[in-house]
């Protein structure tokens, strides 16, 4: 340990962090959504994983070693000195799902990101929220300025739960991204109260 | 559950913690460096060869202590520099980025570093799902931005 004088200060408690995913397919703008409300540019950040793959000659047989590197993008939102808001962004695949499990761990909420022209790049990570039963909203990402399909389609070709909310959004505009966050954060907080009051 | 907790992650108990961070005493053959992973090896041997699988708490908030400032000059370069950018209060992930360690890696140091006084861990909150009041610090953070 250590050693420590009695006449030093006491360090101020480092702030508490509490955190948000993004997830939704490869380009489908996580990281721009980061950066649209984080104080400090997007940074990144990469985990080696060792995994053991079924061998092709004899199936059944772990023969196989890969290491895949996992990266995450990350925003930050200051709330006070002694709250933080980290906003990840992740990749919705199944390959990195062994991830989910961490990123997931006393997450507030999610965002999930959709393209529109490919919805389905977002099935793993609705898939994996309503079973963690972490609270998520879609948000449909506005490519190039317009919403080429109804909210209300999406909502069906996603068929999630009616209390969901599908909104529109626009990963670029920090105005757009704030009015997300605090759809999901409202869903939060319902949830929360509801527990409460049913303490 | 957000953070580990300091201390958690004890290692045997050294009455000269700095020169057990300078000389490793138990005697580790480092993991071999995958050939696309060229930083890997440094990294892999300041962790004594210890591969972290468990990330957990990767948001976990640390910051110097005023001992650990005291006895920054007495760390390896790797330890040294993960205290000293705590100056200013970091979580592991940006930690992880800014000094372009890997997650894994970073997750180890940041605990041995608590565990010898040298940083302080954010506590984790409990359940910030099940608190309206600390949703509605964030709302009105995110309303402010
Ligand atoms: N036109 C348009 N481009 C966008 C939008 N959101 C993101 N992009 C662009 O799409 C590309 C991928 O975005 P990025 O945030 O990196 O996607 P990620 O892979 O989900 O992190 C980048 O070149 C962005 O500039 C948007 O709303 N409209
Ligand atoms: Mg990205």
């Amino acid at each position: 340990m250590l050693s420590t004088h009695s006449e030093q200060p006491v360090s101020a408690p480092a702030p508490v962090p509490v955190k948000i995913i993004v997830a939704g397919g490869f380009g489908v703008g996580k990281t721009t959504l980061v950066g649209a409300v984080s104080e400090i540019p997007p940074l990144t950040t990469e985990a080696a994983m060792t995994t053991l793959g079924a061998g092709i000659d004899n199936p059944g047989e772990v023969t196989t070693k890969t290491t895949t590197t996992v990266a995450m993008d990350f925003g930050r939102i200051t709330v006070d000195e002694s709250l933080r808001l980290y906003i990840f962004g992740t990749p919705g695949q199944d390959r990195f799902g062994f991830m989910w499990n961490e990123l997931t761990t006393g997450a507030l909420g999610a965002i999930v990101l959709v393209d529109s022209r490919r919805i389905e790049d977002s099935f793993p990570a609705l898939d994996f929220f309503e079973n963690r039963d972490l609270p998520f909203v879609v948000a449909v990402n506005q490519f190039s300025g317009h919403l080429p399909h109804d909210l209300g389609d999406v909502r069906a070709a996603l068929d999630v739960d009616p209390y969901v909310p599908v909104i529109a959004t626009d990963a670029r505009d920090r105005g757009a991204v704030k009015e997300t966050l605090l759809v999901l954060l409202d869903v939060v907080l319902q949830r929360a109260m509801a527990r409460a009051g049913a303490r | 559950m957000t953070g580990p907790v300091p201390g958690e992650h004890e290692r045997q108990s050294v009455s000269r913690p700095f020169l057990a961070a300078l000389h490793p005493t138990t005697d580790v053959t480092p993991e071999p460096a995958t050939s696309d992973e060229p930083d890997a090896v440094r990294p892999y041997f300041v962790t004594q060869g210890r591969v972290h699988d468990d990330l957990s708490g990767f948001e976990t908030v640390y910051s110097l202590t005023p001992g650990g400032a005291a006895g920054l000059d007495q760390l390896s370069f790797e330890h040294r520099d993960i205290a000293a950018l705590c100056r200013q209060p970091q979580s592991v992930v940006e930690i992880s980025a800014l000094l372009k360690l890997p997650l894994g890696v970073t997750t180890v140091l940041t605990r041995d570093l608590a565990t010898q006084g040298y940083l302080t861990a954010s506590q984790p909150v409990a359940d910030p799902a099940s608190d309206p009041s600390l949703i509605m610090r964030l709302i009105n953070a995110v309303h402010a931005l």
